[in-house]
């Protein structure tokens, strides 16, 4: 051998050691691959492999000669003459003649690659005996024999499956020239796959007797077979099925996933010959075996080897299982042909669907779902199938076997597939959805069998709960237990209700044909209102189950004087101080499930409640007289009230219930304590206390008025927002207003509701933007300064923390107080909002811009971003689209310019800001950075909403306003340079919808406006070219522009020839291309034409003038300054 | 498990996904924004203390593009587990999971493997969690991550620990990065302050919870 090849060997040798060793630094490391990878790089490198893989015992050291000669296959393959090719095949076939069984894994399977890569570029036509001589190389030993198996199995997965990690990609020719290879020998192969796997498998089950077979030998035969098992997984899915039946393939298959050792490879090969693709006829051929076979199939999963191992066969054979179900029920057109065994493997898969693997019944499911669905399936027992079905879905509802608590027998299979509770409960609820979609199924079909199933189990459950009323308390899982019972029963009565032919009559006592039905109901809803528990989970569970029966309601209004005379004194349930925190918690969830229930049941049948309207009025004013009732029940006992209201017939009764309930509430709103603490941050900080530290001993005085200035702003919200207007009155009271000459549905029952209401919720809405300005913040006490910040319970989850209560480290005066700023700054958005959206007094008021400019929009320099999120969408949005024409110039002038002005500032800053950091990598904090890029993008979202409100609502307005367009174009603009894909992709929507049909754009005063600013943006976006999906529509936008002004005005021009390869000579051929073009889309292929070199250019390279950026801040009217001239007389407002 | 042993672990994925970026965390702290691609392979040492000592890793952080890929699975060899990384807000990355998976094997066998999910902080996600099943075919554990917030950084490590000793119950003894510290707060007062959040937090009403 040539010593400088020893030499380099050598070196190599040293370097390759020195990479592996865990000793060895970074530096130690960079070196070693620096010259690993120049030797790969030299002319002669093959030599150096060649030499090393006929002399060297270092398998390390192998297998980097085995990647030298892969590199040079993969990248210089046809640089090499022919007699180097030669030498390397030739050499190859030689490794595989001498390699022996203790080659690590790693050498044979490189070796076994590196054939597939020469084969796929010089097989067959280059290398014509090669299949012959790999058959000869496979009778040398049982380790020949693996690699001639590998390669066979790996050949087929490159060529048809293009899997390989490599970037190469084979040409279309080269790929018809190897599958022609391919098909011909397929034949041969599997004449020689089949042999060897009868006298393996021969030798597995019946070792010669002449000889004694060791352990180890019996070893290598199990390998082999699956070896071989794994390379016919490559050929399952396209060879002819001839093939597979000639040599009784599918029988084999199903004969060993008996045999333990083999199981796993041959449930891999069923699954792939099941799913193959074909004629109907075709697959009806293909699932007779297995039918047949089922004993095997039944007697598999029976055995017992290892846990883990056992568990990952049974989720493959089921998988296969359901292939081939699913693949005989969608083979037939019409009758379905019942195949053998049917019966046991029905049974197999009603075993399957229970099993306590919530991963392994999921795999079930689309059998089960498809086997439902078939209405042609004749079966005896089909009845009873699905019955135990049914029974499965409600086992299975039940939520338990989270993998981080091992508190069950599904946990310990949760375990393998679920790193985290998380997965598992994404996992549970997504499958859990799908247990609801076969129980719609079968409710859908046989409705009185699922609900027969469903009652019989629930009064299974009352009467065990009955017998067993002295229960300390429910367990855990039989809490979960009763909610999957009362879940299932609302899915299936929801399903008769609205998805059955003449639902109503269900329950009709003369019309149901199943006199049982009704029966069963009586029984299960006087086992409901008998019973009278102290555990909350089981008060609760008897809550949602009388909320389910509303459809029986609806026929049976008799019984809602039985249900209110059980739910009513469910209200106040008891409990609320027993020192258990846990069952203190289920005790609120008992008391407003009960109220909620009830708004839900008033809400569904709300005609049938009226006669029991009295009755519950007494009821809710004698809860409050005895206060048993927490503010937050108060407030969702109004709501309770206002679902009624909301039906009375009498205009008048209407207005005599708002004001007996409001009246207190008002009362306390108007008052001189209250009005004087909203009035402005001095006041607002001293009646809360804010200037006060932080206290174990809070005065009781200050945490009265914290919690009843909430409860009075909520209650107000919640009458606002959940109440309707009658329209259709004849009462005498009743006229539609009328102001400016615009008639309005309708008056506010209340009429002194604009004096009475409105001064406290705009004086407080000025204070609470007042209180986020620095002077006042810091009047603040610094241990309450983190009520201005976002609460952990919402960042959290954004950081991808899990948030838990227990473990929040700060006060809880901090969070009740961040709660209340929240609460009241929401109550009062929605109040203004909803106001518009009740077409009331709102807009008569002859100073409303004033009015709101001075508190709603008022000192919005301090606003933040997520505040100004909730101020577009909950007023800014409501008084657009609710603005009547007439006053749209009146009202808009004056507010509009400043809130675009300041939604494009903080638009275009902030994504700029993010931009930036982007660019420089600069560290921030990461926890702001996250939350609040989430919140601009609210922001942007909700602005763009915004401004497609108003060209839809206000078009004549709007284009008749340069004070509006100016800061919305470029508000849109900083969305459309945003660079974020759902930003931008609603940002050209709201381009389009400004352009096309509107006319009025080609008024001059919006030229510059929109053929400059506009059109320059969507050209820097295309310049950019980090959306390559959008480059269509942004190329739209740019047409719409340049269509609508090169002929009247010169600013898209001028962008145009800002551009390189873009000169004055070719604007104006494309300018006279342009007017000779009359279809769109020739139009659109001269833009594409004359746009596609400027598409990706980077910035930087532009050799011209920049194009135009967009204002840094757009100049903000002194509207506000005026407003504070007028606070003093705000007052005066309503008087 | 011997103080002085060490365990090789291969870290593999597509360019770009943020291989190293994650494996940095530990080290510095710091989050490097910008995508600079490995040259071959750097090795970097982690170090966790659980209830079974102190456990070193060599993270063999590979390049993850064909150019830049070196001895490409050489670096797999001794490997004694392994993390395969995608991006979630890259289709591709996942398809190209099994393709990792399938060289992994070739060279390894039987180690246990970790699928991470990387960038899960970005709200613009592309491989939504229903559509991750590639780890439950081949018994494979798999974890949402995030290298920017530090989400779940640690538990691809602790399960790769577990596996190799055999025992689930390992656990940290010591935090990666630290957290900070909880206010103390007294019983009674908790209790009824805890009344009081319960109060708060029901308001406004849960068609609203969504807002900032």
């Amino acid at each position: 051998m040539n010593n400088d090849i020893i030499l380099v060997v050598n070196q190599i040798e040293q370097a390759l050691s020195l990479l592996h060793d865990p000793k060895s630094n970074n530096k130690q490391r960079e070196e070693s691959q620096v010259f690993l990878e120049e030797i790969k790089t030299r002319a002669n490198a093959h030599s150096y492999a060649i030499a090393i893989i006929t002399t060297s015992n270092n398998d390390i050291l192998k297998h980097f000669a085995l990647h030298i000669i892969e590199t040079l296959v993969k990248n210089r393959w046809y640089e090499c003459n022919d007699q180097e090719r030669e030498l390397i095949k030739k050499e190859i076939l030689e490794l595989m003649r001498r390699i022996t069984s203790n080659e690590p894994k790693f050498i044979k399977e490189k070796l076994v690659t590196i054939l597939v890569d020469v084969i796929k570029r010089d097989w067959p036509q280059r290398w014509m005996n090669l299949l012959t001589s790999l058959i000869e190389i496979s009778k040398i030993s049982d380790t020949q024999t693996e690699l001639v198996l590998s390669t066979f199995g790996l050949l087929p997965h490159d060529i048809i499956f293009d899997t390989g990690s490599t970037s190469q990609v084979l040409s279309d020719q080269r790929r018809k020239d190897l599958m022609a290879g391919i098909n011909l020998a397929v034949t041969s192969l599997f004449e020689y796959f089949y042999q060897l796997l009868e006298s393996k498998y021969t030798q597995y089950k019946q070792p010669t007797p002449a000889t004694t077979t060791t352990p180890q030998q019996t070893k290598q035969v199990i390998h082999l077979i699956n070896v071989l098992l794994t390379t016919l997984r490559s050929y399952i899915e396209w060879v002819p099925s001839k093939v597979i039946f000639d040599h009784k393939l599918d029988q084999i298959f199903c004969q060993l996933i008996l045999d333990v050792p083999f199981r796993m490879g041959a449930c891999e090969n069923l699954i792939l010959f099941l799913g193959r693709k074909g004629r109907p006829d075709e697959r009806i051929e293909l699932i007779q075996t297995p039918f047949n076979f089922m004993e095997n199939f039944l007697n598999s999963i029976k055995i017992n080897s290892d846990f883990e191992d056992d568990y990952s066969f049974h989720k493959r054979i089921t998988q296969a299982l359901t292939i081939l179900g699913t693949v005989h029920l969608n083979a037939y057109d019409d009758k379905h042909k019942i195949p053998n065994n049917y019966n046991i493997y029905l049974q197999l898969m009603l075993q399957m669907v229970s099993h306590p693997s919530i991963l392994l019944s999921s795999f079930v499911l689309p059998f089960w779902h498809t086997f439902i669905k078939v209405e042609s399936l004749e079966l005896s027992y089909l009845e009873e199938v699905i019955k135990q079905i049914m029974e499965t879905m409600l086992v299975k509802f039940v939520r338990i076997g989270d993998p981080e608590k091992s508190d069950s027998e599904q946990s310990k299979y949760s375990e393998i597939d679920f790193g985290t509770s998380k997965e598992w409960s994404n996992f549970f609820g997504g499958v859990r959805t799908r247990y609801l979609d076969i129980i719609k199924l079968i409710t859908i079909q046989r409705r009185e069998m699922a609900y027969i199933f469903i009652a019989t189990k629930v009064a299974d459950v009352l009467d065990a709960l009955k017998a067993n009323l002295n229960v300390a308390s429910l367990s855990h899982e039989q809490t979960l237990v009763l909610e999957s019972h009362s879940h299932i029963l609302d899915s299936i009565l929801l399903n008769i209700k609205d998805f059955t032919p003449e639902s109503s009559l269900f329950f009709n006592k003369e019309q149901q044909q199943q006199p049982n039905i009704i029966q069963l109901t009586d029984r299960v809803l006087n086992l409901l209102f008998e019973i009278n528990s102290t555990e909350p989970n089981i008060t609760s569970f008897q809550i949602d189950c009388l909320q389910a029966y509303i459809l029986y309601y609806q026929t049976n209004p008799e019984s809602i004087k039985f249900l209110l005379n059980k739910i009513v004194p469910l209200i106040p349930f008891p409990g609320l101080d027993n020192p258990n925190r846990s069952f203190q918690n289920s005790v609120l969830h008992t008391r407003r499930r009960a109220i909620s229930s009830l708004i839900g049941i008033s809400t569904n049948i709300s005609h049938l409640m009226k006669p029991y309207f009295d009755i519950l009025y007494k009821s809710v004013v004698e809860l409050f007289q005895k206060n048993v009732v927490t503010e937050t029940e108060k407030v969702m006992l109004f709501h309770l009230l206002i679902v009624f209201s909301n039906n009375l017939p009498s205009y008048q009764q209407t207005l005599d219930f708002y004001k007996g309930i409001l009246t207190p509430i008002i009362e306390q709103w108007v008052s001189l304590e209250m009005s004087t603490a909203l009035s402005s941050p001095d006041a607002f900080i001293q009646y809360l206390g804010l200037s006060i530290a932080d206290s174990q001993n809070l005065d009781a005085t200050l945490v009265s008025r914290r919690k009843n200035i909430q409860y009075v702003a909520s209650t107000l919200q919640i009458f606002w927002k959940k109440s309707q207007i009658p329209t259709n009155s004849s009462d005498e009271l009743f006229a539609p207003f009328i102001s400016n000459g615009i008639s309005y549905n309708g008056k506010w029952p209340i009429s002194s509701f604009v004096k009475q209401v409105l001064p406290g919720v705009l004086s407080l809405t000025r204070t609470l933007h007042q209180l986020w300005m620095p002077e006042h913040r810091a009047k603040i006490h610094p241990s309450l300064s983190t009520i201005f910040n976002l609460d952990d319970s919402i960042t959290a989850p954004l950081l991808g923390f899990e948030y838990h209560k227990e473990q929040k480290s700060e006060s809880s005066n901090v969070t009740f107080l961040r709660n209340i700023l929240d609460c009241l700054r929401d109550a009062c958005y929605e109040i203004v909002g909803y106001g518009f959206n009740h077409s009331d007094e709102l807009f008569s008021l002859p100073d409303l811009p004033l009015v709101l400019l001075d508190s709603v929009f008022s000192y919005l320099e301090s606003i933040e971003n997520r505040h100004l999120k909730l101020l577009v969408k909950h007023i800014l949005n409501y008084l657009i689209k609710n603005c009547p024409t007439k006053l749209e110039h009146t009202i808009f002038e004056p507010i509009l310019p400043l809130l675009f002005s300041v939604l494009f500032n903080r638009i275009k800053a902030g994504w700029e800001l993010i931009k930036l950091r982007s660019q420089k990598g600069e560290k921030e904090n990461e926890k702001n950075e996250i939350v609040e890029d989430k919140i601009l993008r609210d922001v942007s979202m909700e602005f763009l909403m915004c401004c497609s409100n108003i060209i839809t609502q206000s078009p004549n307005y709007i284009f008749s306003s340069i004070d509006v367009m100016t800061p919305m174009v470029y508000g849109i603009s900083s969305c459309l340079m945003a660079m974020d894909t759902p930003i931008l992709k609603k940002s050209l929507i709201v381009s389009t919808q400004l352009l096309v049909d509107h006319e009025k754009v080609n008024d001059p005063k919006f030229f510059k406006l929109i053929g400059s600013e506009m059109f320059g943006c969507c050209i820097k976006i295309l310049i950019v070219n980090k959306f390559a999906e959008f480059s269509n529509d942004i190329q739209s936008i740019i047409r719409l522009i340049y269509m609508k002004y090169y002929q009247i005005c010169n600013y898209p021009q001028e962008i145009l020839l800002s551009l390189p390869n873009i000169t004055p000579p070719i604007l104006q051929a494309f300018n006279k291309d342009l007017i000779s073009t009359r279809s769109e889309k020739s139009q659109k292929v001269l833009f594409k034409k004359l746009l596609q070199d400027v598409i990706g250019i980077p910035l930087n390279k532009l050799k011209k003038e920049s194009i135009l950026d967009l204002p840094e801040k757009l100049f903000i009217s002194k509207i506000s300054d005026q407003s504070n001239e007028n606070i003093s007389n705000i007052s005066n407002l309503f008087n | 498990m011997a103080e002085k042993e060490q365990i090789k672990l291969v870290l593999v994925g597509d360019g770009g996904v943020g291989k190293t970026t994650f494996v940095q965390r530990h080290l510095t702290g710091e989050f490097e924004p910008r995508y600079i691609p490995t040259l071959g392979v750097s090795v970097h040492p982690l170090i966790f203390y659980t209830n079974f000592g102190k456990i070193h890793f060599n993270v063999w952080d590979t390049a993850g593009q064909e150019k830049f890929g070196g001895l490409r699975d050489g670096y797999y060899i001794q490997g004694n587990c392994a993390i395969i990384m995608f991006d979630v807000t890259s289709r591709i990355s996942y398809k190209n999971v099994p393709n990792w998976h399938s060289d992994l094997t070739r060279v390894c066998e039987n180690i246990p493997i970790v699928l991470c999910g990387n960038k899960v902080d970005v709200k613009d996600r592309k491989v939504k969690p229903s559509q991750i099943v590639f780890h439950r075919r081949y018994n494979l554990s798999y974890y949402d991550v995030s290298a920017k917030s530090n989400y779940n950084f640690e538990k691809p490590f602790v399960w790769l620990t577990s596996k190799l000793l055999g025992n689930k119950a390992v656990t940290l003894v010591q935090q990666p990065t630290l957290k900070l510290p909880e206010t103390v707060l007294d019983s009674n007062l908790m209790s009824l302050y805890e009344k009081e959040v319960a109060d708060a937090a029901a308001l406004p009403l849960p068609e609203d919870n969504d807002d900032l």
